[in-house]
Formats: structure tokens, C-alpha cells, sequence
């Protein structure tokens, strides 16, 4: 079969047309945060000052943000190569290998990356300008200081493309290519009990090491085993958060007369890696939120007593600094989650499309569909924002106990705060439901 | 129970379609039409089913087959026409038609069965929890479903299978979960969109076995619509569909 006929095939049309506008504007907006999370980085780092504060929130904001944003670019370009299922079966029925097929699936999900990427590049020149309304040790930042080198915005847009690309290899490497059609392994993964052993251990170990941390060890040493610490009890998050979300929903799903429900855990029990993946960036930024947010109102209560003397006007203009660095986190994650959700979930309709016929076929009210789908988000998010709850609040114990004695109000607001992060990751499945009508309706339109 | 045994083993009614004509219908679709956007595919198509009753819908691909089944199981609204449904409690008549898409919904799960090509089960669901599935819609506690789809999966012989996830079933024991799922709320109609069609021979036998013995003693007609002659030969009615149109009725 030769190149212009595959290509023939894959162009997209109908609901993939969708899906690819969506990937488009995945895309777009991972480059558009990319490239303002690393001006804001530069910006912290190019501050005027000894105080090393800056330099930690500059590698903060890029460590801490790059992962969502990196997960967002991947989920997308992984269900986007999935969700050629049928013309990628017609491909292998017309005699191509399931390599080339492949290859073909890959090449298409990195041409729209790489679209969504230039767009992307080309939006984020306004970046500075938007960026300058920010304040930055007391001052407005200039737009002239926000520019990028230009070898690092050479290099953001191809790391980016790269991303997609791997990501679209990764995510067919779970599907199975026949010429009979493409569909996931049906086998429900049994996750190991070591997954949660470990995350225990390497937790354990992180208190420990945060609770002995000196100052007779120096500064750069502190700064090191804090970040080294935290990096690590991140990754076990990842490591621990599937398996926990596996349990959650067998437990659900044994105890349920609710079908909404019983569908939901079922779905979240047949691929919880999907599922924890979906609200990763929310645990992150709980991870993130409660120790930061507790040492926000314990600085809080320092700066406005008067024990204020005994902070530099350095350390002060930081502390603001800082408060605008965990706004800006928390609302780049919780825009990524929405983002990712509205996604994924519109990828699940589309994937899905004849099973949600079936139910409508067999009775089971849209509204319970649309419930089944928003329990089958909100699950793993419920699980991800308590089980980092719990591992955050572990590694910054002190820190938090003393946010609860002396700025209660700030762990209050730390508590809306998840709540609001809860009630965007609901608002982003809902934004789905025209897409779940739209494949309800469509037989009777007879397309 | 009013079945015999054919010649090839097959279970067959003793009662003829004139004898089960002489009850009152179950149900009764009058003059349904329905266009999707400026193309016909259903004309002025009159139907009722009977107590017991097999029917076979069969007409060439784009003949308004799977419509005439979408219509007269409110899965879609017809345009011209009517749709009544007999109650089987009180004998009053439901008039499908007048009903909004979601009262249509929940009178599809309250009165009718479905089953499908390739069975359209639940993928995560194991097959007892796709059979209770129903149930639970209709407000039935888990224990309780779990009961009773446990039961009709024994009675369709897939005792011990019950806890199996739908990808590690057979075709054929696939699909005797769906005839469980469309069984299992006590339907007064059970619709079955080609359910012999991505299955061998021996085993579509089998499937349309299970099918015809649904009906035996209920008071419950079947509808197939089927390509399959030999499907259709086994039904007690075959209606034809050419265009849109009724042609025939054997």
C-alpha cells in the first residue's frame, strides 16, 4: 500500500476531527504554560538579591510545573494515537504491518503536536507583556527581561514535539493492532502490595531526613536533601497512587447497589495507571500546597506581628514573591487537570461510543451516564488529593501543625482551595457531556 | 410450557401464529414513518406482536430493518405513526410516541430486552454484574441482583462463569449473557439485532435456541431482525422490508 493512500485514510474527519482539534489545543496551551512557567522562572532566578530563597522557588516552579505540563502534552498525544482505532484497522486490512501502522499513528499524532506546538511558539511572544503585570522582589518585571535566550526558545518547541511523539509510541504500545479492529487488553492489571511498601518506605525515610535536617549541615546541603526528599516522596506518589486507586474502587465496587457507581469503579479497577495518570497534576499540587500554604500562614503570622523584625526586607519582598509563585502553581495545575480531564474524557466517549449506546439502548438514563463518568474521575481524584494530603502533611508535619496553631484561616483556605480543585476536575467532565449526547443521538440521525 | 422438538432438534412452539393471533397483541406499531433528513427509510410500517410470538425482521441491507426496530422499541421517535405498548398488570395501553426521551428510556428498561450482534456487554463488568446490571437500574439492592442473575446465568447454562470478566468468555457464552441481560427484568418484548451474526453455526444454533425458548410460556413475543434465512425459518412470522416498506408477511 503506498504512502498517499495511507495518509488518505488516517486524514481526519467526523468525531477524530475532534479529537484533533482538541489535541491542537492541548498542544497549544502546554507550549503557551511551558514558556511562561520558565519566564517566570528566569525571572525569580535573575533577581537582584542573595537571598537563595529565589533561586529555590525558580527551580521549584520549573520542577514542580514541568511535570503536569509534561503529562498534559503526553496524555493527549497518547489517546490521540488511540483514537484512530478504526482506520488504523482498516490500514492493517489492507496490508500494511502492524509497524507501519504504528509508524503512521505516530507520525500523525507528531504532525498535530507540532502544529499545536508553532501556534503555541507564536502566542507566548505576548507572554511578557502579560507576565510584566506580575510584581517580582517589589517591582513590576519588564517585559525586555522576560525574553527567553534565544537557544532556550529554540529548544522548548522540539523537547516538546519529542514528548507528544513518545508519548503517542508509549500509548500504542497498549493497544493491539488486528486487522479486525484495535482495542486495549482486556486483562484487569493486578498491582503489588511492594508498590505501597515502598512508598511507605521511601516516605518514612524522607520524615526522617526532613525532621534531622540542620543548619550545622549548610545551607546548600539543606537545600539539597529538602529538594532530594521531596523529589522522592513525588515519585512514589506515582508509584503508590495507581495502586491506591486500584483498592478504593475494588472496595467501591464490592459494596455498591449503585450501577452509576458499580460502572465507574469497574473502569477505574481495569486501568488504574489511566486513572491516576488523569489526576497526577492534582496530587502534585496538593503535595505542593499544603506545606507551601502552611508556611505562607505561619510567615503570614510572622510578618504581621511583632516578631516582624526579625525578617530582612529580603526575606519579606520574597515571601510575596512566594505567595504569587503557589497562586500561580496552583492555578496553572488546576488549569492543566481541567484541561487533561476534558480531554482524556472525551477521548473515553469516543473510544467508548458503542458501549454508551448500549446502556442508552438497554435504558440506563444520559444522567446516569454522565454520573458514572464523573464518578469515574472524581475517584481517583478523591484518592489523589488525600492520599497527598496525608504524605505531605507526614514530610512538613511541624510546619503544618504550627499553620493549624497560628494561621488556622490559611489551612481553611488551603481546604477550599482542593475543594475548588475537586470542583474544576467535575466541571471538566461535564464539559463533556454535549460530546457523550452528540454520540447518543448520532445513530438516530442515522450517521 | 407449549413447545415440541423438530426433526433437527430444534424446539419449536405448538401453537400456531393463527392461535396466538386470537390473544390480545402485546404490542402494536400503526402507519410508522420515519425520515432521517431528506432520505425515507421507513414508510407507512404496521406491526403487532403477540404472546409467544417469534418474529423475524429480514429485508436487504439500507431496507429500514434496524430503523423499524428502533421505532418500535422507542429507541427512536417516529415520525408518522403510532407505537402502543399493552400493560400487563391492568391491560392498559401505553402509547410509546407520546413519551419523551427519557420516559422512553425508562420504559425500555422497564419493558423491554436487548440483545445485540456481538453481545455489547460491558467490557469491565464480569458477566454476572453485566446480567444484574438492569436490575440495579431498575432500584434492585447488589445482593439481590447478584441473585437473580446468578440464577438466569444457571438456567442459560454458564453456571461458574458468572465471575468471569466478558473478554475471558466464548462468542457464544458471550452472547448467552446478553440473552441473560435481556432476560433477567422480565421483558415484555426482547429485541435482538442480529444476534447470530459474528457467531459459527453451531453455536448461532444454540444462541437462537435460547432465543426461541425465552418465549415459551410468557407472555413475551421476540423480534430478530436477521439477514440469516435459516434464522428467519425458525421464527414463527417473517416480515420483509424492501425500501422503507412492508413487502411481506409470511
Amino acid at each position: 500500500m503506498n504512502t498517499s493512500a495511507a495518509l488518505l485514510l488516517i486524514r481526519p474527519r467526523g468525531t477524530p476531527a475532534l479529537l484533533t482539534r482538541l489535541q491542537l489545543l492541548a498542544s497549544g496551551v502546554t507550549t503557551l504554560l511551558t514558556f511562561g512557567v520558565t519566564m517566570l522562572a528566569i525571572a525569580f532566578w535573575n533577581t537582584p538579591t542573595d537571598e537563595v530563597g529565589y533561586t529555590v522557588l525558580a527551580v521549584s516552579l520549573v520542577g514542580l510545573l514541568i511535570v503536569p505540563l509534561v503529562t498534559l502534552g503526553s496524555a493527549t498525544a497518547r489517546l490521540a494515537a488511540r483514537s484512530r482505532d478504526d482506520r488504523l484497522a482498516t490500514l492493517r486490512l489492507l496490508g500494511a504491518t502492524s509497524a507501519r501502522v504504528r509508524r503512521i499513528a505516530v507520525a500523525e499524532v507528531t504532525v498535530i503536536a507540532a502544529l499545536g506546538v508553532t501556534i503555541g511558539t507564536a502566542l507566548s511572544a505576548a507572554l511578557p507583556f502579560l507576565l510584566s503585570l506580575l510584581t517580582v522582589y517589589g517591582k513590576p518585571l519588564q517585559a525586555a527581561e522576560l525574553w527567553l535566550p534565544w537557544w532556550l526558545t529554540a529548544a522548548i518547541p522540539p523537547a516538546l514535539i519529542a514528548v507528544a511523539a513518545t508519548s503517542g509510541m508509549l500509548g500504542l504500545r497498549q493497544v493491539m493492532l488486528s486487522p479486525l479492529g484495535v482495542r486495549t487488553r482486556q486483562d484487569a492489571p493486578r498491582l503489588s502490595w511492594l508498590r505501597l511498601v515502598a512508598a511507605v518506605a521511601v516516605l518514612g525515610i524522607a520524615v526522617l531526613v526532613v525532621q534531622t535536617a540542620s543548619e550545622g549541615w549548610g545551607a546548600v546541603v539543606v537545600v539539597i536533601v529538602l529538594a532530594v526528599a521531596v523529589l522522592a516522596v513525588m515519585a512514589v506518589l506515582g508509584l503508590a497512587g495507581p495502586f491506591m486507586v486500584s483498592r478504593a474502587a475494588r472496595w467501591r465496587a464490592r459494596r455498591t447497589s449503585d450501577p452509576a457507581r458499580l460502572i465507574a469503579a469497574r473502569g477505574v479497577i481495569d486501568d488504574p495507571r489511566a486513572s491516576w495518570r488523569e489526576v497526577s497534576a492534582l496530587a502534585l499540587a496538593t503535595f505542593v500546597l499544603i506545606p507551601a500554604g502552611s508556611m505562607l500562614g505561619y510567615l503570614d503570622t510572622i510578618q504581621s506581628s511583632a516578631s516582624r523584625e526579625i525578617m530582612t526586607t529580603d526575606q519579606l519582598l520574597m515571601f510575596a514573591d512566594a505567595r504569587t509563585m503557589v497562586i500561580a502553581l496552583t492555578a496553572v495545575s488546576f488549569l492543566v487537570v481541567a484541561c487533561q480531564i476534558a480531554i482524556t474524557q472525551t477521548a473515553a466517549v469516543i473510544e467508548r461510543r458503542e458501549l454508551y449506546v448500549v446502556l442508552d439502548r438497554i435504558g440506563m438514563p444520559t444522567a446516569e451516564l454522565n454520573r458514572s463518568r464523573r464518578m469515574r474521575v472524581t475517584m481517583p481524584a478523591n484518592v489523589a488529593v488525600i492520599g497527598s494530603a496525608i504524605a505531605a502533611g507526614a514530610l512538613a508535619f511541624w510546619v503544618v501543625l504550627m499553620a493549624l496553631v497560628t494561621a488556622p484561616l490559611f489551612v481553611v483556605a488551603i481546604v477550599i482551595v482542593l475543594a475548588v480543585g475537586l470542583l474544576l476536575i467535575q466541571l471538566g467532565v461535564v464539559s463533556t457531556n454535549p460530546v457523550l449526547e452528540r454520540v447518543l443521538s448520532a445513530p438516530s440521525r442515522g450517521e | 410450557m407449549s413447545t415440541t422438538t423438530d426433526p433437527e432438534g430444534h424446539r419449536r412452539s405448538e401453537l400456531s401464529t393463527a392461535e396466538r393471533q386470537t390473544r390480545d397483541w402485546l404490542l402494536r406499531a400503526e402507519n410508522v414513518s420515519k425520515a432521517f433528513g431528506q432520505t425515507q427509510v421507513l414508510t407507512e410500517a404496521s406491526l403487532d406482536l403477540y404472546p409467544e410470538e417469534a418474529v423475524a425482521i429480514m429485508g436487504p441491507s439500507g431496507s429500514g430493518k434496524s430503523t423499524l426496530l428502533h421505532a418500535v422499541a422507542g429507541i427512536i421517535a417516529a415520525d408518522e405513526g403510532k407505537v402502543i405498548l399493552r400493560r400487563p398488570d391492568d391491560g392498559g395501553i401505553d402509547d410509546i410516541t407520546t413519551l419523551s426521551d427519557a420516559k422512553r428510556s425508562a420504559f425500555r428498561l422497564h419493558r423491554f430486552g436487548f440483545v445485540f450482534q456481538q453481545g455489547m456487554l460491558i467490557p469491565e463488568l464480569t458477566a454476572v454484574e453485566n446480567v444484574a446490571l438492569p436490575l440495579m437500574l431498575l432500584g434492585t439492592g447488589m445482593a439481590a441482583a447478584v441473585l437473580q442473575a446468578n440464577a438466569e446465568l444457571h438456567r442459560l447454562g454458564l453456571l461458574g462463569l458468572g465471575d468471569r470478566r466478558i473478554g475471558q468468555l466464548s462468542g457464544g457464552q458471550a452472547q448467552r449473557v446478553a440473552i441473560a441481560r435481556a432476560l433477567v427484568t422480565d421483558p415484555t418484548i426482547i429485541f435482538a439485532d442480529e444476534p447470530t451474526g459474528s457467531l459459527d453455526s453451531r453455536t448461532a444454533d444454540e444462541v437462537l435456541d435460547e432465543l426461541l425458548a425465552s418465549n415459551d410460556g410468557a407472555d413475551r413475543a421476540l423480534v430478530i431482525v436477521t439477514h440469516d434465512e435459516r434464522v428467519a425459518a425458525r421464527c414463527d412470522r417473517t416480515v420483509r422490508l424492501l425500501d422503507g416498506r412492508i413487502e411481506a408477511t409470511r
